[in-house]
């Protein structure tokens, strides 16, 4: 009797899903696949919820995938090319000699969600948000520091100038790529009406910017602004794009809805860049990768990145045909490295301050076995810290892999100095008076079983040379704070670059170390530091070229990090939307332009 | 009875307070700078890849936070530490404040070296280098910020006289940086030179009164307001209300599933006991019991969720994609349970495995009582004597478990509800630590510690139900 009650229990959900509808088979369907055609859901995971979706306070780089297809610049890159397609602009951006003016104009056509035209005056309210030291765009401002004012047309308001303080390479195509936010809709008290950009943007700590703290408008703004109806009310996140904030379920799903009647319709039937097809695009969030890829099996979701290399090998064993989704692999605009506490304290290693002990480290790891053994053959050896995706002006093809060699590797530390005196297998060394053994710390994260796996290898080969390596597990954000103070040997690290031109300062400049940037390296060299700064005041690509040569060849030479790998993205596509394509820049995808046949389509 | 509930609520009252006080302690000095954490954010896209935060930035942000007020209403330190310290900002600058403190117990002239590498700081970064000099400037600011950094005497002085070596290069140029290392290095000398060490071992006290974190933070509770979390930049208490009703329907299930499964089946082992029959079922609980949660949970994803196997439930989330108010009420309940049913077989199956144990071994202690005996040779029947006689005293330890309940309702699984990907309070709670958000952490423990005080007194009202001889009146 109990059997039977027990095996009612479990019977009992297995009906109700039965009454829920059993999944379609995918198959590309039977129409025409140059005609997309409008409706169905695209459901896109997401490992976790954004903070928020205010484009200018979020912290996630979750946001900006899901605000992607909210808001608007007047140009976005082609995913593929990179080349900057026009959105908002209504023609390429003007860009006076000196390229400190750029003349834009925006498209008369283009309009927000209650109908008004998008103006300059929305371009010029969005950096003075953006510059307001009381809004929590801090993170925001040093990019766009290199603005000093919007001019808008009175005349035309569709037109406006921006003016730089000084040429800066990035200006183009932040210029280009900005989000515009909705001035009547933000600001409807016009709070920042009677400032000027210039007015806005103040130096950080300087008197003008405690003054400007005080004026009328300033905190009242920023209120409103940092506040959390701001960052998740639909009615406050609204763009010009082609789709609205429906709804955001906490730790769930956040979903954008298709808008109606919107202005770029009539130009999608010439213009497939203005194709944005779903009906609805939900962002799903599942914690763990194994059940979201389970879930992608099942059809409970339609696209999903980063799977984890294991699932996915095995997913591309599997015979095509019989999968619901088809995988790619475009190569990544990131890239794996471990991290060497280049400048060490007195508490630290002293010996990694040696360019030759750096050298040997990077001679005992197998690059070309780890891509294959973990990482599953989904990456290729990185040389540099420049994408090989940028092309010839930015990346140096002629940097060679440091080949995994452990007699070059003992060479290069017994020219150091480093022998095994006392006969213990470790290297030791007289420093000050004092005898040194070659020991290290390797902080990895307690999430990343494949940063692990690289620590136990490198633990390996590292033993074999004489050094010993101390594996510490722990939470990823206590690795950056620990790099951050430079209270670290060796860090697993790996480096996020866009898909705007590399901007080594971040990494590699001096000023990032002194100031607690992100050069917990400690990498100091003066010629670097030249050759960034002009990189940054060169607005000729041309020009650049060599710049960013020499300073990939300086990197390389000092070995400041050890590369590891560029990895390549790993992303499936359900197979219902037979056009779509994965790319390099992320998320990977472009959720808004896919589109399934009628026959096919899940969600009417 | 009563006076004695009165009682017990009113104890309530200092131990929430120390509760309260325990969790803002642990979770102000857990490892990382919440600050930093908020600050260092950006879309790599959207060009943020400049994300330098600034110190002006990192202090009104601090300020904002409220945490650059001293952390209690008082606090106990050593004579030699200042009662300022957590007036300067940068972590680092205070550990070096710190370590200067605890090796040399002199905070005036601690104090004093400490504005001389500021000014010496300052200084060196004023300095715009053309590119004869960039190499020489490039390394004194390196050796200023490391200087700034170190509380360890022999780094002090080897990064003074290097910069002092360096300036040394481009005397005309770098006279005042020199003259401001030569002072930093007299004011290190006199900071040796009067070194009062002793009143590390002295202790002192000092009073903040009312401008502290933690009374910031306790008057917000009063009021009901748990602050603002800083992961979710939205209010604690909205984004607790929408985590407890999944952990809740989870655990409310799963509780009534077990004891029900579970009583039955303890007092059915003692009825056949050293049967077969009760020895297959010790051992099948005794293996459930075993299977560690997160395993069974993807096996049965693995399983249960997957075209390759069976696909009979959905893998991940509380509801369907299309799941709208508009439903009605029984499909919207069809959608929940088709979503919840593993989630909530993995709660109760280990519940229950622990349960029917517990309540096997009470059983069995009371079975061979005299009292036991006595009814029997009244001429009761067996089903009597088990139902009425033994089990109420051998729920005892049941009881004892029901205590736990109620923390463990609210407070979800971290790794089922991260491996089904359900919203509950596991996972908010697991996601506030790993991001340092620290309203949201003591927010979690208070409301658990809280519930845990709930469930005492109400497991402790039950065994004077059950059981005559307790009783909590006065005789």
């Amino acid at each position: 009797m109990k059997i039977k009650c027990l095996s009612l229990v479990l019977a009992l959900p297995m009906l109700l899903w039965q009454c829920g509808g059993e999944a379609t088979t995918p198959v590309a369907g039977d129409c025409d696949l140059n005609q997309p055609v409008a409706g169905d859901w695209v459901r896109v995971w997401q490992p976790a919820d954004p903070d928020n979706l205010n484009p200018f306070t979020h912290t996630h780089a979750q946001a900006g995938y899901i605000n992607e297809n909210i808001y608007q610049g007047l140009f976005s890159p082609d995913p593929v090319s990179l080349q900057p397609l026009p959105v908002l602009a209504a023609k390429p951006l003007e860009i006076s000699p000196d390229g400190l003016i750029f003349t834009c104009e925006v498209r008369p056509e283009a309009k927000w969600a209650d109908g008004s035209p998008v103006t300059g005056h929305d371009f010029a309210f969005t950096m003075k948000a953006i510059f307001n030291p009381e809004c929590n765009s801090a993170p925001y401002r040093g990019a766009y520091d290199f603005i000093q004012d919007v001019v808008v047309d009175s005349a035309n308001p569709r037109r406006f100038q921006v003016v730089a303080k000084f040429p800066f390479f990035r200006a183009e195509a932040i210029v280009s790529y900005i989000e515009f936010m909705p001035r009547y809709l933000l600001d409807p008290n016009n709070y920042l009406g009677p400032y000027t950009v210039a007015q806005m943007n103040t130096e950080v700590g300087s008197k003008e910017e405690t003054a400007l703290r005080n004026m009328p408008g300033i905190r009242e703004f920023a209120t409103l602004f940092n506040s959390p109806e701001y960052g998740r009310d639909p009615k406050f996140i609204s763009g010009s794009g082609p789709y609205a904030l429906e709804s955001w379920t906490p730790n769930q799903q956040i979903v954008v809805v298709r808008k109606t009647g919107w202005w770029g319709d009539e130009l999608a039937k010439t213009n497939p860049q203005f194709g944005a097809w779903p009906s609805k695009i939900i962002f799903k969030t599942i914690p763990d990768r194994s059940t979201a890829f389970t879930s992608m099996k099942g059809e409970e979701i339609d696209v999903m990145r980063d799977i984890l290399p294991k699932d996915f090998a095995e997913a591309t064993k599997t015979d095509p045909a019989s999968l619901k989704y088809n995988l790619f692999t475009p190569d990544a605009y990131n890239f794996t490295c471990i991290m060497i506490n280049n400048r060490p304290n007195q508490s630290r290693a002293k010996a990694l301050g040696e360019l030759n002990v750096r050298k040997a480290l990077a001679h005992l790891v197998d690059v070309k076995g780890l891509i294959d053994n973990v990482y599953y053959g989904y990456g290729k050896p990185a040389v540099s810290p420049v994408s090989p995706l940028r092309g010839p002006i930015e990346f140096n093809d002629t940097l060679k892999m440091v080949p995994f060699d452990q007699a070059k590797a003992t060479a290069l530390l017994s020219a150091a100095g480093w022998t095994d005196t006392d006969g213990d297998h470790v290297l030791d060394k007289m420093i000050g008076g004092k005898k040194e053994k070659l020991e290290f710390e390797f902080l990895v994260s307690d999430g990343s079983t494949t940063g692990q796996a690289v620590a136990l290898h490198f633990k390996e080969n590292c033993q074999k040379a004489g050094i010993v390596i101390n594996i510490k597990a722990m939470q990823f954000s206590l690795i950056t704070e620990k790099t951050g103070k430079h209270d670290f040997d060796l860090a697993g690290l790996n480096m996020v670059s866009g898909h705007l031109p590399t901007d080594l300062y971040q990494y590699w400049h001096s000023d990032s170390y002194i100031n607690g940037g992100s050069n917990s390296m400690g990498f100091v060299n003066a010629e670097a530091d030249a050759l960034i700064e002009q990189i940054r005041r060169e607005p000729d690509a041309n020009k650049r070229k060599p710049m960013y040569w020499r300073v990939q060849e300086i990197i390389a030479e000092q070995q400041p990090v050890i590369y590891m790998l560029v990895p390549q993205e790993r992303v499936a596509i359900n197979k219902r939307f037979a056009t779509a394509k994965a790319n390099s820049v992320r998320p990977n995808y472009q959720a808004l332009s896919f589109w399934a046949c009628p026959s096919v389509q899940k969600f009417k | 009875m009563g006076l004695y509930l009165l009682k017990r609520i009113l104890i309530f009252i200092p131990t929430l307070f120390l509760i309260t006080l325990l969790s803002f302690i642990i979770s102000i000095n857990s490892p990382g700078d919440p600050v930093e954490r908020l600050l260092s954010g950006g879309d790599d896209n959207a060009g943020t890849a400049d994300r330098k935060v600034t110190e002006a930035v990192y202090l009104a942000k601090r300020k904002q936070l409220g945490l650059d007020l001293p952390v209690f209403y008082f606090s106990l330190c050593s004579y030699a530490e200042t009662d300022t310290l957590h007036r300067v900002a940068r972590p680092h600058e205070r550990a070096m404040l710190s370590r200067l403190t605890r090796d040399y117990g002199n905070w005036e002239q601690i104090q004093d070296y400490f504005r001389c590498a500021t000014r010496l700081e300052h200084e060196a970064f004023r300095i715009v280098p053309d590119s004869a000099q960039r190499m020489i400037i490039t390394e004194i600011k390196v050796a200023v910020s490391e200087l700034k950094r170190t509380g360890v005497k022999a780094e002090v002085l080897s990064h003074l006289h290097r910069i002092d070596s360096l300036c040394r290069l481009r005397p005309a140029l770098l006279a005042p940086v020199r003259q401001l290392t030569n002072e930093c290095a007299a004011a290190f000398a006199h900071i040796e030179a009067t070194a009062t060490p002793w009143k590390n071992y002295i202790p002192s006290f000092h009073i903040y009164g009312t401008q502290c974190q933690y009374h910031r933070w306790v008057s917000g509770i009063i009021r009901g307001d748990f602050g603002i979390s800083y992961q979710l930049s939205r209010p604690v208490v909205t984004a607790l209300k929408e985590a407890i009703p999944w952990s809740l329907t989870i655990n409310i299930i799963a509780v009534i599933v077990s004891y029900c499964i579970s009583v039955p089946l303890g007092i059915y082992s003692v009825r056949n006991r050293n049967t077969g029959r009760e020895r297959a079922v010790t051992t099948l609980l005794f293996v459930l019991y075993s299977l560690p949660g997160f395993w069974v949970a993807t096996l049965l994803i693995t399983f249960l969720c997957n075209p390759e196997y069976l696909h009979l439930f959905p893998a991940a989330g509380g509801m369907d994609d299309a799941h709208s108010d508009a439903w009605s009420w029984g499909m919207r309940m069809a959608d929940y349970a088709k979503h919840l049913f593993l989630p909530t077989l993995c709660y109760t199956y280990t519940a229950f495995a622990f349960l029917s144990r517990q309540m096997r071994a009470g059983m069995m202690e009371v079975i061979n009582m005299d009292f036991i005996r006595t009814a029997r040779a009244k001429g009761l029947s067996e089903r009597t004597v088990i139902w009425k006689h033994a089990l109420r005293n051998s729920l005892i330890p049941l009881i004892t478990h029901f205590a736990g309940i109620f923390p463990m309702m609210v407070g979800g699984s971290v790794i089922i509800e991260t491996i089904f990907a359900i919203p509950g309070m596991g996972r908010l709670s697991v996601e506030a630590i790993f991001s340092q958000d620290h309203p949201m952490i003591i927010a979690i423990f208070t409301l658990g510690a809280t519930l845990t005080m709930v469930g005492v007194l109400v497991s402790d009202l039950l065994y004077a139900i059950v059981d005559p001889r307790i009783s909590y009146s006065r005789k």
